[in-house]
């Protein structure tokens, strides 16, 4: 009779970035079943926000250091649709030059901490020193690395010059040949695949039942990806791109999607610019929003849903943020059982958790 | 009743359900708002429910609606049946559904439904 | 692929990271970083205190004061954005760490950089009431006031707070020496202290500095064989003068200043200006900040009122 223990994985854990309780049930050294208990972050920013709305751009984007423009272009966008706001197409285009900056930050910091998780110091290294240089140039253009603060109700706030175009389209030329580095090391390194392959698979039913979202979701044969509903600049003439997605479902799976998606950023940002043409980038807005809006955005994690109501007043009646992390930390509980307990780091880091979005 | 016949046609189309809203109406009501995305658009189902009715649990059609269920139950103390809360909110801090507008007044929207209660 | 070639190349390679604070930071020009006020051309309209998403500015219109809390500025730029006189201007320096909650002042009285700190008393949690309850404010003094039992001293044994000159005129090291000139000749000074951020003395400028920079030439082996003369020898000097106006005035400032504090009596004063052979001290508080400046004009006046000789 072989019996059955509970190890606790987190709230505080070398492997962890943000504290996620997991309740492991263990049989010897495999286990079989899992709790997840989250709300260690939680600041009770839906209640915040009810208080002013010009006050919330600024707001939300410190509800998530990594997503933080996407989550301030959700916000802005449901604002704009209340108030019937038909924004320029060069603010559209810039907004999406800068959540795709923003992605490739994020993606590669999940890809350095996977590596991290592992062992793999190197390559941790060496992907977070191409981090670099997109931060610093994100720096150069926002004035700031992680809180942008470019985004205002109606457009963008301060327009972009040639000079910057310049710099991005320079940086990213450059950044090239290290991305198809970064790829050959995971696609191809033999200890990587043993550790990754085949561990904590998510079948395609399970992905769609537990209604995940995300690179989680793409990597086991669920093509979605908000961005092909046209928000921002992904609706503009002249922008084709297609969902990454393969259809293992393990770790190796969901790494891989990421490496790919970088390169796609880099296509996207590109076609932008060369869309760019001279006007405005913004338009006022007049008086208090009144109505609903219901606004999506797809962030480096999935899908970010937001529910605004408001009264025509300063103050707004309900703000509703659902990120994609909540909804992708239930299919732990089925990508989990039936591994050994050296593998509940690399499963938990794959789903690429970010806590402090999950609990707000 | 009501709720899961309505939520069973979308099981049909195999829709994906997206998120689970609740809105305090100030007036004793609260309205959740099912959001699902079926056949590439967003269709939202409302229903307006009083406050202390238990309400049925979607959970065993969609497992995906567990969390979102039992952050209502912490935030706005509406009672879902066979869930427990306790996601989002330790007990140990003692705060009761904190999102309700009746609670701890110091936003606008707040203040005036004590107003509208009391006066 | 393995990455025994990128693991190579980096050994072999220059580190990627600086030794920072040794080397200063490479931060951009566009980096958001402390507002400053120039309060001659604030009208108080009192739109940046509306504006503020954190609440960080309060405008004390009756005694010409606008008063930042620096611990809740998020750098946002929403009030330079709305200033309709320009009169608050974002500078690319991070706010360094403070030991309490700090405001900052600036007066219409005081001068265009010079602003003084007020230390909120430790954090107290806020009552959960109505409207936000606003911190009561008890200005600390940030020097310790002199014993009220002391008669005023005059003469070389007075102390240095007791004779400088309060108001006094500044400079960022970046801005140019065209600008230093201009404020000179307005202003009828000739030096002024180089400050960074927080009113810290890094060097000082005078009109010395500036003629030796602009006379300054390569003289070597050949200019003494062939002096240049003529209409040639004025245009390089011309040309070396321009090429002074436009150069940010670290470049010429002496550095590091000699300072002193508030409780320096005169006589050492004298004996430092005496040594260096300098026509200006300025003073410092407990803080390192600027408070004042101390000039051969204020002693000739301290030696007349006296009566010493």
């Amino acid at each position: 009779m072989v019996s059955i223990s509970v190890t606790p994985f987190g709230p505080q854990h070398p492997s962890l970035l943000e504290p996620i309780h997991l309740k492991l049930k263990l049989e010897e050294e495999k286990v079989v079943g899992a709790d997840i208990v989250i709300g260690y972050n939680h600041r009770g920013l839906e209640r915040a926000m009810e208080l002013d709305f010009k006050r919330n751009i600024y707001l939300s984007e410190r509800v998530c250091g990594i997503c933080s423009f996407h989550h301030s272009t959700t916000y802005v966008q449901a604002i704009e649709q209340m108030a019937g706001l038909e924004i320029p197409t060069r603010a559209k285009l810039i907004r999406n030059v800068m959540l795709e900056l923003q992605r490739l930050t994020s993606h590669l910091l999940t890809l350095g901490h996977i590596a991290e998780v592992m062992g793999y110091e190197n390559l941790f290294m060496q992907t977070w020193r191409e981090r670099e240089d997109v931060m610093c140039l994100i720096d150069r253009i926002a004035g700031n690395r992680v809180h942008y603060s470019m985004n205002t109700i109606g457009g963008i706030r301060k327009d972009v010059g040639y000079d910057t175009t310049k710099d991005v389209e320079t940086t990213l030329d450059a950044l090239l040949p290290k991305f198809e580095e970064i790829r050959s090391v995971f696609a191809k390194d033999a200890t990587f695949a043993k550790r990754t392959k085949g561990v904590g698979v998510l079948s395609r039913n399970g992905a769609q039942k537990y209604g995940a979202v995300g690179p989680t979701a793409r990597a086991s044969d669920v093509p979605y990806d908000v961005r092909l509903s046209s928000y921002a600049g992904y609706g503009v003439e002249g922008i084709k791109f297609k969902p990454v997605h393969r259809d293992e479902g393990d770790c190796y799976a969901r790494t891989m999607v990421r490496v790919d998606e970088l390169f796609q950023s880099v296509d996207i940002i590109q076609q932008s610019l060369g869309l760019l043409r001279d006007e405005p980038v913004s338009v006022p807005m007049k008086g208090n929003p009144t109505g609903e809006a219901f606004s999506r955005v797809e962030a480096p994690r999935g899908e970010l849903f937001y529910y605004v109501k408001a009264k025509g007043a300063v103050s707004l009646d309900r703000v509703k943020i659902r990120t994609p992390t909540f909804v992708n930390v239930q299919c732990l509980a089925e990508m989990v059982p039936n591994c050994s307990l050296a593998d509940v780091p690399v499963i938990t880091v794959s789903i690429d958790p970010c806590i402090c979005c999950t609990d707000r | 009743m009501d709720i899961r016949t309505k939520i069973s046609k979308m099981e049909k189309v195999r829709a994906q359900l997206i998120a689970i809203t609740a809105v305090d109406l100030a007036d004793g009501n609260f309205e959740l708002i099912y959001s699902f995305f079926s056949k590439s658009e967003l269709v939202n189902l409302r229903f307006t429910v009083r406050d202390g009715h238990e309400l049925d649990s979607i959970a065993d059609m969609f497992p995906g609606a567990l969390n979102f269920e039992r952050e209502i139950i912490d935030l706005f103390g509406l009672k879902f049946k066979g869930v427990q809360g306790g996601l989002v909110i330790m007990p140990e801090t003692g705060i009761v559904a904190p999102l309700r507008k009746s609670s701890n007044p110091s936003t606008p929207a707040s203040r005036e439904a004590e107003e509208a209660k009391h006066g | 692929m393995s990455m025994v070639s990128t693991v190579l190349k980096n050994l072999v390679s220059r580190p990627a990271t600086l030794r920072y604070p040794s080397v200063p930071a490479k931060i951009p020009d566009s980096e958001r970083g402390r507002i400053v006020y120039d309060m001659k051309k604030c009208i108080f309209c009192g739109l940046c205190e509306r504006r503020c998403p954190t609440n960080a500015i309060k405008m004390d219109k009756g005694n010409k004061r606008q008063m930042v809390s620096r611990a809740k500025c998020i750098a946002c730029g929403v009030c330079v954005e709305s200033c309709p006189t320009d009169a608050i201007s974002m500078r690319p320096e991070y706010s360094s760490p403070a030991t309490s909650p700090e405001i900052h002042v600036y007066d219409a009285k005081l001068t265009t950089h010079q602003f003084t700190v007020l230390s909120l008393p430790t954090f107290e949690r806020a009552k959960p009431e109505g409207p936000e309850v606003r911190a009561q404010v008890q200005p600390e003094p940030t020097t310790p006031k002199p014993p009220p039992e002391e008669v005023k001293r005059l003469g070389l044994d007075s102390l240095a707070r007791d004779v400088m000159t309060k108001k006094v005129l500044t400079l960022f090291e970046d801005d140019s020496v065209r600008k230093a000139v201009q404020i000179m000749v307005t202003s009828q000074i000739d030096g002024l202290p180089i400050v960074d951020i927080n009113m810290k003395v890094l060097g000082i400028v005078t009109g010395k500095d500036i003629a030796r920079d602009a006379g300054r030439g390569k003289e070597g082996v050949l200019t003494f064989l062939f002096p240049r003369n003529g209409k040639r020898s004025d245009r390089v000097q011309e040309d070396r003068l321009r090429k002074t106006m436009d150069k940010p005035v670290y470049e010429i400032m002496t550095s590091p200043a000699i300072t002193a504090t508030e409780d320096t009596p005169l006589r050492d004063i004298v004996s430092l200006m005496d040594k260096h052979r300098f026509n200006r001290v300025p003073v410092v508080d407990v803080n390192g900040r600027v408070c004042g400046i101390i000039t051969r004009a204020d002693i000739l006046r301290v030696i007349a009122l006296s009566g010493v000789c």
